[in-house]
Order: structure tokens, then C-alpha cells, then sequence
């Protein structure tokens, strides 16, 4: 199954995008979090959330593009879901496979690990608050976060550590609040 | 064959784009489209197998955009796909549950993945539906002599709707009540996918 | 499928490639402009590199004390570029075959989709909105500051019901663009180009790296209009993987770029017709523009970028370019 999905992956990678420098999109994405830190006076939790929140608005258009390319049916569980995340999501948008990991016994909660992360290639952040409190690639979060609730997946995402800081690893934790009900037409039942 | 209406809603049940095709010749048909769920006429059918009516002026083909997004005809065509893709996930249930027991699976009654509805028949016509993950679903109806349609309204979210709607920063993803999506590369992009079919004919 | 296959064109040995760049330079820096010199240079040798063709560089301490004072200091890629070419230059002889590899690939980098590229300029326009009224709330109250402060610093789900209260975000929605006041605001506005001006002014060394490596072209960028040639045709390609479609000049300093097609607006359409379409295109013009200027700026020009839809047609956009600001006045 997992390889299965790797091959989709790397085969809409290779065939079905348009390709830029990834050095490019990180340039870019840096001067927008410098123009976020500095607009907002280094106040790092706004800088945070209003990364969360490009990312939401991101992510809700960009499933759409996601379900066109992949042509994909719905998950049957949350392994399934962590496995087509890590290996067609960040595959053929960021062109990286993150690991997926550290699952919780409930099954509902799982981590991805990022060994590279393309929005955070030669980024050093001062040794000041910034690195104690800015999640700067936090617009994943809320991509990811956007297009799980696209797809009926009520989940919480957030960085559990990034390497920027000094942490071990990088690394980002999904857990599935609830499956959302179908919306029903008015008057019916 | 002949196609005669085309509904999108999204997911919060609205309808969020309409489109009535009116064939020259044949405005009784269109006329008839409103009814055809709920009765079924036959009194018309024998002009339209024979598929030789064309489009004989250029541009928009006639009909109307938007219009009866929220009138009944459009409430009975959701409410009747929404029931048949409920009754089309209960009658697998059994064998989806057994499938893989203790693995958390999600429930199959309450996200679409099991079973599917393509079309359904009335004497004189054809709903051919098409539902992506993300809830939008997508109806055309058409005469009986059409073939599935379900490959062209999934090439038809791949391209137009994708390209016009998702990519077009200007237009919104989520609709409130009462919002269609009324963009012109929208609206002419749907025409002509659908003109281009020798359905549409 | 190899390494190799991944780049766009093929490349000849690499040590030859690194002679001809390392050419290149030199004859670029004796024409009198650089297009980057060397490490130093991005923190305070470009003012000296420049000064001979520049008379006016009195507003590049800004840019480099805000470029200092940035939190996220992406490192300068020029910087890597340059430490690529010496740490192959001393193992020129003894390198074997896929060491050049690995280093072509260093050299261009890695890539990633388009579409990541263009949600996140697309995004540029609601989010420099959000922080314009985030700032207009954090001047005007203090209290509100305050308990944002306290409430973020808890966990997760508190600071997403917190995200939910907000009521400007509604992700899916397009409400700002209904949005006069500030869709014209000046500072919401600036900011965007400002964001566009650091890409432009950090891009433009890449890009010419870039070009050099691939197409074994020497780039003259020695006047105004080779460098406008040079937006048209390169960067234009790099960022919006399309030409300009033409170029006009006076050739007193104005230049009128000419895009008919301008990919981010490809399929950008309201529903209350062209005009209205053009209206609200405008904020999304802002960032091509900065980007120009600071692409012009990182080469010593001083400009004025202003852009315009084309008799309300999107995406039919030109720029004009006024250069010759300081003969002006």
C-alpha cells in the first residue's frame, strides 16, 4: 500500500508538475515572514497565527488541486490518511516525504517528521525570542489543517518541535478531533 | 442525445451554479425539465433520438445561468441524489465494516467512500452525478440515450472548475446562501465543455 | 531516472562551466556594474562595488539595516553560490563523476511545484490586509494586546478557538476584495510591494547564477535596457514561467513592460464584469512591481514601478519603469 502510494507520488512529481527553484518560493516565503515580524513588532505569537492563517486559506483551495492531480478515493482510516499526507502531499507540492511517526494508541494522532524542509532551506533565526517562539514554516500547519477539513477530517495541527530552534528534529503533529457529518438539507430529517 | 440542465452544489447543500439549455426547436423540452422528476412525460420523445438539431448559432448557447438554484426542481434533484447515495452506502455497510475491524476505520455512513451513485432514470431522462471528496457535487441531465457522463463531470472539475474557481483568487470556495458562481471564464468554460460533446447535440 | 535528468538542460563538465562563470565575473566587474561580488558584498561592500556607476546610493543603508534587522535573514544565496565555486575549485582534479552531480544539483537547487508559488503571492493580498487591521488593534488597544499575549502562550486548541472568534477570517471566502478601504489603503499596499521589493532585490544574483550555469551565457547587464531585457526575458521566466511580450522605451530612462498574460492573474475574474476586475487585480499588481524595483535597485538603479491593466482586460498588465529619477529633479 505504502509503495503503491510512494510510486503515485513520485510519478505525478515526475509527469503531472510544473516545476519551480524551490530556492525561489524559500526567498519568498522568508521576506514574508521578515515583512510579518516587522510589521507586527516582533510580537511572535500574532506572527505564528497569521501564518496559520495564510496557510488555512491556502489549504482549502489547494486540496482541490490535490484530488484533480491524484484522482485518489477517500482514506479508510488515519494510517492511510498519514501515508497519503506525507508521501503524495508533501511529495508532489514540496517535492519532500516527510516520516511519518510517534502514533498515539488511539490511533488518531500521528507525527511528521521533516528531514528537509524547503521553506526553511539556509533560514537561521537569531538567537533572540524569535527562537523561542516563532514556528516559522507555521503555514504548513495551517495547509494542512485546511485541507483535512476539506476532506472531513476535523484535526488539530501543529509543530511539536522545529530544528530551526535547535529542537532534534522538525516536526509536525496531526490529531484527528472528529470526522465531520455530512451537512444534511433543510427539512430533511 | 441531448443534454438539458447542469447543477452544482457544494457542500452546505446549496446550489451554487444552474444552467438550463434550451434547444432550438425543442423549447418544450426545456420546459419539461422542471417536471421530470417528479412526473414523467412522454409526449415529446419522439423528436429528439434522432440528434440532428444543432447549435446553429455561434456564441452562448441558448437557456438560462443561475436562475433556478434555489427553486424546487433544484431542492428535489439534490434531495433525490442525496437519498440514493444514502441508500447506495447502507446496502454495502455490512460488508464495509467487516473489512477491517479494529483498525479505526471511519465510518463509512457517515463520509461517502463506500458505494456510489452514477445515474439514475426516469422514463425520458438521465441524471448523471459526480461527487468529489471535498463534497461538491456535480448533476447533468440528460436524455436516455447518453452514456455515462461520470468521466466528463470529473474531467469537468478537473479542468473548468478547477481552473475558474480554485485557481481564481476572486472567486470564493466557500459559498453563503445565495451565491452562485457567476464569472464569465466560469460560466463560458462550462458552455463549452459541454457544446464540444456530441452529447450536446 | 538519474540525478541528472532533473535538470533542465544538460551540462558540460563541471570544472569548464566554473572557468567560463568565474570569466564572466570578472569581465562583468570590470564594465563597472557587479552583479555580485563576493561575500562581503551583502553586507556592505555592494555601496563601494556600485559607487562608480551610481550617483545616488544614499537610500541602500536603509535596505541593508532593514535587510540586518530582519528576523527570518534567509542566507544569501549568492553567499552559497560563491562557497559551491571555491569548494569545487580546490577539489577540481580529483573530482569523480557524481561529486559534479551532487553539485549541479546544489547549484540549482532542489525544486518544488508551481502552485506553491502562486497560492502563497495569491495569499500576499488577504494577509497584508489582516495585519494592516492586526495593527490598527494592537495601536488602539492595548488591553486586547495584552490578552492575545496571555491567551497564545497556552495550548493549541485554545489559541485555535481564539482563531475561530475571529471574525475578518473566513478561509475560502473572498469578502476583502469587497473590501474599498482597504484594498486602497496605502500601507496595505506598501507592504505588499515591500515584500516583492526583498524578493526582487535577492533574487536578482540568484537568477543571473542561475542563467550563467544552464545556458553558459555570459550576462551583460551593463545598461538599463539590457536589464530590462533581463526582467523581461529571465526573471520573468524564473517567477512567472512565462516571457513579457514586449518592451517599449523612450530611451530617456521610461520603459513600459508589456505582459498579456500575467500568470497570476490567468484566471482571476469577478462577477461584476472587466472593470470591476481591474479594480480589484490592482493590490495583486503590487508585488511584480517591488519586485522590479528591487531587482533594479540591487543593481544600482533607483526606479519608479508603476503597473496597469490594459483597458480593464486581465491579465493584460504593463509596467512602466521611470529610471532616470535623479536627472529629474
Amino acid at each position: 500500500m505504502s509503495k503503491q502510494l510512494k510510486q503515485l507520488g513520485d510519478d505525478i512529481w515526475k509527469n503531472q508538475v510544473e516545476k519551480i527553484n524551490s530556492e525561489l518560493f524559500t526567498l519568498t516565503y522568508g521576506s514574508v515572514v521578515a515583512q510579518l515580524c516587522k510589521d507586527l513588532d516582533n510580537n511572535y505569537d500574532q506572527v505564528n497565527n497569521e501564518l496559520y492563517k495564510m496557510g488555512y486559506n491556502i489549504g482549502v483551495r489547494l486540496i482541490d488541486e490535490f484530488l484533480q492531480k491524484t484522482q485518489l478515493s477517500r482514506c479508510t482510516n488515519m494510517h492511510e490518511t498519514a501515508e497519503v499526507v506525507s508521501k503524495i502531499g508533501f511529495k508532489i507540492f514540496l517535492n519532500i516525504t516527510p516520516t511519518v511517526s510517534h502514533w498515539t494508541a488511539d490511533n488518531k494522532s500521528f507525527g511528521l517528521i521533516l528531514v528537509e524542509n524547503p521553506l526553511a532551506d539556509f533560514v537561521e533565526l537569531p538567537n533572540t525570542e524569535a527562537r523561542k517562539k516563532l514556528w516559522y514554516s507555521n503555514v504548513l500547519c495551517g495547509v494542512l489543517k485546511g485541507c483535512l477539513e476539506m476532506v472531513q477530517l476535523d484535526c488539530d495541527v501543529s509543530f511539536l518541535q522545529d530544528s530551526l530552534k535547535g529542537d532534534e528534529n522538525t516536526e509536525i503533529r496531526v490529531k484527528l478531533n472528529k470526522i465531520l457529518k455530512d451537512e444534511i438539507p433543510a427539512g430533511e430529517e | 442525445m441531448t443534454i438539458y440542465s447542469f447543477w452544482i452544489y457544494d457542500k452546505h447543500c446549496n446550489c451554487i451554479y444552474s444552467r438550463e439549455y434550451t434547444h432550438s426547436n425543442k423549447s418544450a423540452h426545456a420546459q419539461r425539465t422542471a417536471s421530470v422528476l417528479i412526473s414523467s412525460p412522454g409526449a415529446t420523445v419522439t423528436a429528439d433520438s434522432s440528434g440532428v438539431e444543432m447549435q446553429n448559432g455561434m456564441g452562448a448557447p441558448q437557456g438560462t445561468v443561475n436562475k433556478r438554484n434555489d427553486d424546487n426542481i433544484s431542492k428535489l434533484l439534490f434531495g433525490i441524489c442525496f437519498s440514493l447515495r444514502k441508500i447506495a452506502n447502507s446496502i454495502t455497510k455490512g460488508g464495509a465494516e467487516t473489512a477491517r475491524d479494529g483498525d479505526e476505520s471511519f465510518d463509512s455512513n457517515i463520509v461517502n467512500n463506500g458505494n456510489r451513485v452514477r445515474t439514475f432514470s426516469t422514463l425520458n431522462y438521465k441524471c448523471h452525478l459526480y461527487e468529489t471528496l471535498t463534497g461538491l457535487k456535480m448533476i447533468v441531465v440528460t436524455d436516455m440515450q447518453c452514456r455515462d457522463l461520470g468521466t466528463e463531470l470529473a474531467n469537468l472539475f478537473n479542468t473548468v472548475y478547477v481552473r475558474n474557481v480554485v485557481e481564481n483568487c476572486a472567486c470564493p470556495v466557500e459559498f453563503r446562501p445565495g451565491e452562485y458562481i457567476d464569472n464569465t471564464i466560469f460560466t463560458d468554460g462550462v458552455d463549452s465543455y459541454w457544446t464540444n460533446l456530441v452529447e450536446f447535440k | 531516472m538519474s540525478e541528472k535528468t532533473k535538470i533542465d538542460s544538460p551540462l558540460p563538465s563541471l570544472p569548464k562551466k566554473l572557468d567560463s562563470e568565474d570569466s564572466n565575473e570578472s569581465a562583468l566587474k570590470s564594465n563597472g556594474i557587479s552583479t555580485e561580488s563576493n561575500n562581503s558584498s551583502i553586507n556592505e561592500g555592494r555601496t563601494v562595488e556600485n559607487a562608480s556607476t551610481m550617483s545616488n546610493i544614499s537610500k541602500i543603508g536603509n535596505v541593508q539595516s532593514r535587510r540586518t534587522s530582519s528576523v527570518a535573514s534567509s542566507r544569501h544565496s549568492s553567499s552559497r553560490s560563491r562557497s559551491i565555486v571555491s569548494r569545487s575549485s580546490t577539489g577540481r582534479q580529483t573530482a569523480r563523476k557524481s561529486e559534479i552531480i551532487e553539485d549541479e544539483e546544489e547549484i540549482f537547487g532542489g525544486q518544488v511545484n508551481a502552485c506553491c508559488l502562486d497560492f502563497l503571492l495569491n495569499e500576499l493580498v488577504p494577509l497584508s490586509m489582516r495585519v494592516g487591521s492586526q495593527i490598527h488593534k494592537n495601536e488602539n488597544n492595548i488591553n486586547e494586546m495584552m490578552k492575545n499575549l496571555e491567551l497564545t502562550g497556552r495550548d493549541s486548541q485554545e489559541a485555535l478557538d481564539l482563531l475561530k472568534q475571529d471574525k475578518v477570517f473566513s478561509p475560502g471566502r473572498t469578502d476583502y476584495l469587497a473590501d474599498d478601504k482597504a484594498m486602497t489603503d496605502a500601507s496595505v499596499l506598501n507592504r505588499i510591494e515591500q515584500i516583492g521589493f526583498e524578493v526582487g532585490y535577492k533574487i536578482t544574483d540568484c537568477i543571473v547564477y542561475w542563467k550563467q550555469m544552464s545556458e553558459k551565457m555570459e550576462i551583460k547587464l551593463t545598461d538599463t535596457l539590457e536589464i530590462m531585457k533581463f526582467i523581461c526575458r529571465d526573471v520573468w521566466k524564473v517567477i512567472y514561467r512565462k516571457q513579457m511580450d514586449n518592451l517599449r522605451t523612450n530611451h530617456i530612462g521610461t520603459f513600459i513592460l508589456i505582459d498579456n498574460g500575467f500568470r497570476p492573474l490567468l484566471h482571476f475574474q469577478t462577477s461584476g464584469g472587466d472593470k470591476d476586475t481591474a479594480k480589484k487585480a490592482e493590490p495583486f499588481l503590487r508585488f511584480p512591481c517591488g519586485l522590479i524595483r528591487g531587482i533594479l535597485k540591487s543593481l544600482g538603479i533607483d526606479s519608479v514601478v508603476k503597473a496597469t491593466v490594459n483597458e480593464d482586460k486581465v491579465p493584460s498588465i504593463s509596467f512602466s519603469v521611470q529610471t532616470n529619477l535623479e536627472e529629474k529633479e
